[in-house]
């Protein structure tokens, strides 16, 4: 089933929507919530988690990218849960975490959404000016979470060159924000 | 559409308290275009994964490119062969238990790195080589002269900080962003090799420790071959290791053990006069002493109207005592003055001309977007006048404000809060009447 059949679906509020998405992007989603918690059952709770925040925002949403939605719902969802329970994460998860600390500005609150917003838009603009392979590489570590073994097994590279070219993006990152004075 | 960030916003809004969101949550709605593509490459690769010749085909492509990159780089002209040969192999003991390959090279045929005879007869030698220099003074001296290519390419040397007591730096070369450094070593006919290659990383060492195919061990990030890479018998061991500014690789004799290596690891930098604060040559005039400066001024005989527009100068107020001014520079922006030249233990305070106080914030961002070689720099405020730039591999930078004026200082090494604040102070001195 296409996305858009999906997402007519969940329009008409037709129940077999929850199980077109979960039969689509359910692993996706389980993929994703696993890379950031520990437990199968957090992972589990997550993934239905983010199957009733699809259900309940699409409408009024209208993603045009159902499969990218699904995966930010995923990685929202998976954060929020160790947000509120650090113990509940994945081990691993955390030193991207904590290398993503050093070079991004503290989130802001909902009454700073424009700085927010004005992040979001440098974020976008810097990933657009990295080469395709080191904007993959990096956002398969800091956005997907990805152990580097995985990734250099499926980017074809050594862990030495992962974890060379990570080093000079989060660089490139925090001057670049710097620059932008968001930092 | 509302966004995770609105959406999460909200939710925080409505739950707290609730723990501060992560730094990684900003991540979150990045465009989605970008999300795909990360996903699709997965997928393809996953597909391609199916064909595993690809990948071998791939990987041995990949060795040989690392072979031929490692028959580039090295340039063992000046080594004494048969001396070398008469060094004996060290024991696996004296060179310690020997690691995993940092890679799972698959079974390849012999790599392609051409003979030793062959490499050498390729490579320029030490004195006709059109970077080739007999001292680091020699190449400094090239570049104050004004040699575009390598004020453009090189502004640094590094060489080891503990050297053996009989090494004599034999010749300096550089080619690209490759620097290399032969010291002989006494009259032994042996020979230490440092090469620095800016940008390198890790990979590249796997490069070639898979082109060597021979053993090796690690030290602390310190990769040393039991024998030379590519089976030439010139009786030289290869260590290689990298910093955030690149790979180095040292060629030693074969009779140094791996600690003697690891000791010559540590690395002193020299700055070359091109280095920051960056003049050109031809723009500068340069002083050796304040009275040689004044002296000029005075005689009205000025090698450039620049030194007529000066109508004063500032000198620290509060110098150290055993760092005298050692060299005033003039250029059309600045005035610089060097307290102690010595390229480990110095202070430059620069009075920017042209620049106002309103102009401070914008030159610190200008000097945070240029390229370092460390973590990138971080800016701290020292007093109302004084922001610091910390974070450069030598030493400090702070910019402060006083007369009206901007002065930056970069102070080599360490120094204390409190001295950075005696000496971010200046003394404004009048050009004597009629100069």
């Amino acid at each position: 089933m296409d996305d858009l059949q999906i997402i007519e679906m969940l329009k008409r509020r037709d129940p077999d929507a929850a199980e077109a998405l979960l039969e689509k992007y359910g692993g996706l989603c389980r993929s994703i919530a696993a890379h950031v918690l520990r437990d199968p059952r957090d992972i589990e709770e997550t993934v239905n988690g983010v199957m009733m925040r699809l259900w309940s925002s699409i409408p009024p949403a209208e993603p045009r990218n159902l499969k990218a939605y699904s995966a930010k719902a995923a990685r929202n969802e998976a954060l929020m849960r160790i947000r509120r329970d650090r113990s509940a994460a994945n081990a691993a998860v955390m030193l991207p975490i904590e290398e993503l600390e050093a070079v991004l500005p503290a989130p802001q609150g909902a009454e700073e959404s424009a700085e927010a917003g004005e992040l979001i838009r440098a974020l976008n603009r810097f990933l657009e000016t990295l080469g395709s392979e080191k904007r993959r590489v990096f956002l398969r570590r800091y956005w997907f979470f990805d152990p580097v073994a995985e990734i250099a097994e499926n980017f074809g590279m050594s862990e030495s060159k992962v974890k060379s070219i990570l080093f000079r993006t989060r660089n490139e990152l925090r001057n670049f924000l710097v620059k932008e004075e968001l930092l | 559409m509302m966004s995770f960030e609105d959406e999460r916003n909200g939710r925080r809004t409505a739950e707290t308290p609730e723990a501060a969101p992560l730094k990684a949550e900003a991540l979150t709605d990045i465009d989605d275009d970008l999300i795909s593509d990360a996903m699709e490459k997965i997928e393809k690769d996953t597909a391609k994964r199916r064909f595993p010749w690809l990948a071998a085909a791939a990987a041995l492509a990949l060795l040989i490119a690392g072979g031929l990159i490692a028959a580039k780089l090295l340039k063992p002209n000046g080594m004494q062969q048969d001396a070398m040969a008469e060094t004996p192999i060290p024991t696996e003991s004296a060179m310690g238990e020997q690691s995993a390959p940092p890679t799972d090279a698959p079974d390849l045929p012999p790599n392609p790195v051409p003979s030793y005879s062959e490499w050498e007869s390729k490579l320029p030698s030490a004195t006709d080589a059109p970077y080739g220099f007999s001292s680091i003074d020699e190449l400094a001296e090239r570049i104050q002269g004004g040699d575009e290519y390598l004020i453009e390419n090189i502004d640094r040397v590094y060489m080891p900080a503990d050297l053996p007591e009989e090494a004599e730096l034999r010749w300096l070369t550089f080619n690209g962003s490759c620097t290399a450094l032969e010291y002989a070593l006494g009259e032994s006919g042996k020979a230490l090799v440092l090469l620095f290659k800016a940008g390198w990383s890790d990979f590249d060492i796997e490069q070639y420790l898979n082109a060597d195919g021979r053993g090796f061990i690690e030290r602390n990030g310190v990769y040393i071959t039991e024998t030379n890479a590519g089976g030439f018998e010139d009786g030289m061991r290869n260590a290689y290791w990298t910093r955030e500014e690149g790979l180095f690789l040292l060629r030693v004799p074969l009779d140094y053990t791996a600690d003697q290596i690891e000791a010559l690891t540590e690395l002193d930098c020299i700055l070359l006069p091109n280095a920051y604060p960056s003049f050109r040559p031809d723009q500068v005039f340069v002083f050796e002493s304040e009275e040689a400066f004044l002296e000029e001024l005075r005689t009205g005989v000025h090698r450039d109207d620049e030194l007529g527009t000066l109508d004063r100068y500032y000198l620290l107020a509060d110098p150290p005592e055993d760092k005298p001014i050692s060299v005033i520079s003039v250029e059309k922006a600045v005035v610089l003055i060097d307290y102690y030249k010595n390229d480990v233990d110095r202070l430059l305070l620069n009075w920017h001309r042209e620049k106002t106080p309103e102009d401070l914030e914008t030159m610190i961002s200008e000097e945070l977007g240029r390229t370092y070689f460390q973590e990138p720099p971080t800016v701290r405020r020292l007093a109302d006048n004084i922001a610091l730039i910390e974070g450069y591999n030598n030493g400090v930078y702070a910019f402060f404000t006083e007369d009206g004026s901007v002065f930056s200082l970069f102070c080599y090494g360490y120094a204390s809060d409190q001295e950075l604040i005696r000496y971010c102070s200046v003394i404004r001195c009048e050009l004597p009447d009629g100069r």
